[in-house]
């Protein structure tokens, strides 16, 4: 087992730059998820990891030891890859076995530990299978018995539930969870699905524009997003931003006004998320008319439009409120501890409850 | 009015029996009178009552047998160098981009503009200066660059077929670049390459151009045909060296003829 450490990782795809200078520490047995959109820079930041790209600026160490030249070989990684990239013409035994094979352990040792990774992974009735005779999902169960097989330092894992259908990612994700709790093994997995990065993660680090926004568990990225990307990235659907102003302690905002808001002064962006609205309560309350109503059974979506202030916000209600009708006036509230306060020229969040 | 059914089936089936005619028919033809006696080729009659190696017997006699094995001599060795030139050439065009790949991609088929009887002609100099004039090295050696172009593309192809992350997985899992190309790729690759080698062999095979300029003792079959089977007025015996020709290239398609057709479906993927 070991920690990983990325400093000052720059890499350039010929003129596009897809890392600025990533900083990252995984700690020893701990289950990092890199969490961002598509082109954010995870993906690449995992190959770095694992040796499959070079970085242009920077250093990797694992658990003290620099790998940043060494190739995929001498890193002592393994990986389950988005696609699987199970070897066509090798049975499922020898997808499972390569890796020891080339690392010359004895015959008897690979059919024990084959076996062992199988067990773990509920595929012993698939071993004598070619690849593609499996589904999906027996596949990605194979993908990952050939990456714990070796026992590796480091466990990588690249969107490896992206291609399984809603049903088999919900069982496989919280699967893969207890399976590096088990071998505490330390893991970088790798997904845009931020479910999956709260079941799966010990802490998340959300990413976009080739750099780190925010580290932390996912207690803390849900409640204390560090900037407006992190907080709109975060939650579904995602946190209201609306304009505000705050002067001599008193925030405006929705044509209503709060007392007590101390260390910030001018204007802001106010933050809130949509399931912590609640309808006739709350410290901040404004008053809106319903605009449009989603019944998801046991929640309900409601969008708001305020009077006077030409915004629009998101409540996301319980199941009860669904008899909401379109055109109806309602008076919407926030409670204090659940306002965020974010600077409006850089997004960075300057409070959390006010 | 509508047209039955069966109308359709009709002239799809005729259209295809007359293209299969047209392949067969003078192969059929080549085959039968090889094997016919002078005295039924030259009477009134259509097909033989009796057949007879005695044309293949007359070739042999004039030294087919060491033309043929000239031929087959040239044809390996113009494989094997041309996949140790080609092969990876294949690969790197496929698997890296580097400045000027296109350019280069270019120049490979633009080679193939130059008409062979020039380059031969050109070719036979330098070959005198080296020594290697009616040699069946030299020969191998011009057939290689007439072969390279295509097994670089067509081997490109072959590779580009496979999935770079699968290689991508033999490198994380403990090969170095050398051992996932030995151990992934080129099983992967294999009854591509396999069907490819073939085609390479048989392009040799046939060339006759360069075999009749470049060579003048140690003829290749073809060349060899072209200046004694041809040249005799008894028409079986031109028969005979036909079918010594399409043989081959025959039993090649026999055997390989799924391979081929994985060869073209890796390539174009």
């Amino acid at each position: 087992m070991a920690s990983i450490m990325l400093e000052g990782i720059v890499k350039r795809f010929g003129k596009t730059v897809a890392l600025r200078g990533v900083n990252l520490e995984v700690r020893d047995g701990e289950a990092m998820v890199l969490l961002g959109p598509s082109g954010c820079g995870k993906t690449t930041t995992l190959r770095i990891v694992a040796g499959l790209e070079r970085p242009d600026e920077g250093r990797v160490v694992f658990g003290g030891r620099d790998v940043t030249n060494l190739p995929p070989k001498d890193r002592n990684v393994a990986m389950v890859f988005q696609s699987y990239a199970l070897w066509p013409h090798m049975r499922v035994f020898d997808n499972i076995a390569f890796p020891l094979k080339i690392r010359k352990v004895e015959s008897s040792e690979v059919r024990r530990r084959v076996r062992w990774a199988a067990e773990l992974l509920e595929i012993e009735h698939l071993l004598d299978r070619y690849p593609h005779q499996l589904s999906g999902g027996q596949q990605q169960r194979v993908a990952v018995a050939r990456a714990i097989v070796t026992e590796p330092e480091v466990l990588l894992m690249d969107e490896p539930l992206s291609n399984l259908d809603a049903i088999l990612r919900v069982k496989m994700r919280s699967e893969i969870k207890k399976l590096q709790r088990r071998l505490g093994v330390t893991m970088v997995y790798v997904t845009h699905d931020q479910v999956e990065a709260m079941v799966i993660g010990d802490r998340v680090a959300v990413m976009n524009y080739g750099e780190v926004q925010q580290v932390g568990s996912p207690q803390e990225i849900y409640n204390e997003p560090a900037n407006t990307f992190v907080a709109t990235f975060i939650g579904s659907p995602q946190m209201n931003i609306v304009k505000g102003v705050i002067s001599g302690g008193l925030l405006s905002l929705l044509g209503t006004q709060i007392e007590g808001v101390e260390g910030v002064e001018g204007e802001v962006l106010v933050g809130f998320r949509p399931e912590r609205i609640v309808i006739g309560d709350g410290d901040l309350k404004f008053p809106a008319i319903v605009d449009f109503v989603e019944d998801l059974g046991s929640d309900v979506i409601v969008h708001l439009s305020v009077e006077g202030a030409g915004e629009l916000v998101i409540a996301k209600l319980r199941g009860a409120h669904a008899s909401l009708k379109p055109g109806e006036k309602v008076l919407a509230g926030v409670m204090r501890s659940d306002i965020h306060i974010f600077d409006p020229k850089t997004g960075r969040a300057l409070k959390h409850g006010v | 009015m509508r047209v039955p059914s069966w109308a359709g089936e009709l002239a799809r089936y005729a259209f295809l029996s007359l293209l299969v005619a047209w392949v067969l028919v003078p192969l059929a033809i080549a085959t039968i009178y090889a094997f016919t006696p002078l005295e039924v080729y030259y009477s009134d009659a259509i097909l033989p009552n009796s057949l007879t190696a005695e044309h293949l017997r007359t070739l042999w006699v004039l030294g087919a047998g060491e033309a043929f094995v000239r031929s087959v001599f040239v044809g390996v060795l113009t494989v094997f160098l041309s996949f140790l030139i080609g092969l990876p050439g294949g690969y790197a065009l496929s698997r890296y981009v580097f400045p000027g790949r296109d350019a280069i991609k270019l120049g490979i088929i633009a080679t193939r503009m130059f008409p062979i009887i020039v380059i031969s002609v050109s070719l036979l100099k330098t070959f005198f200066a080296l020594g290697l004039n009616d040699t069946l090295i030299g020969l191998a050696l011009a057939h290689t660059a007439m072969a390279l172009p295509f097994v670089v593309l067509i081997t490109g192809s072959i590779f580009g077929g496979i999935p770079r992350d699968v290689e991508e997985a033999g490198l994380v899992f403990g090969l170095s670049s050398i051992g996932v190309f030995l151990r992934v790729t080129l099983p992967l690759a294999a009854p591509g390459l396999a069907a490819a080698g073939l085609f390479t062999f048989l392009l040799s095979w046939n060339e006759v151009f360069m075999a009749s300029v470049l060579t003048l003792t140690n003829r290749t079959l073809p060349a060899f045909i072209l200046v004694s089977a041809f040249a005799t007025p008894t028409e079986p015996i031109r028969f005979a060296a036909a079918f010594l020709m399409i043989l081959p290239a025959l039993l090649f398609m026999l055997f390989a003829r799924r391979y081929l057709v994985t060869m073209w479906a890796m390539a174009a993927r």
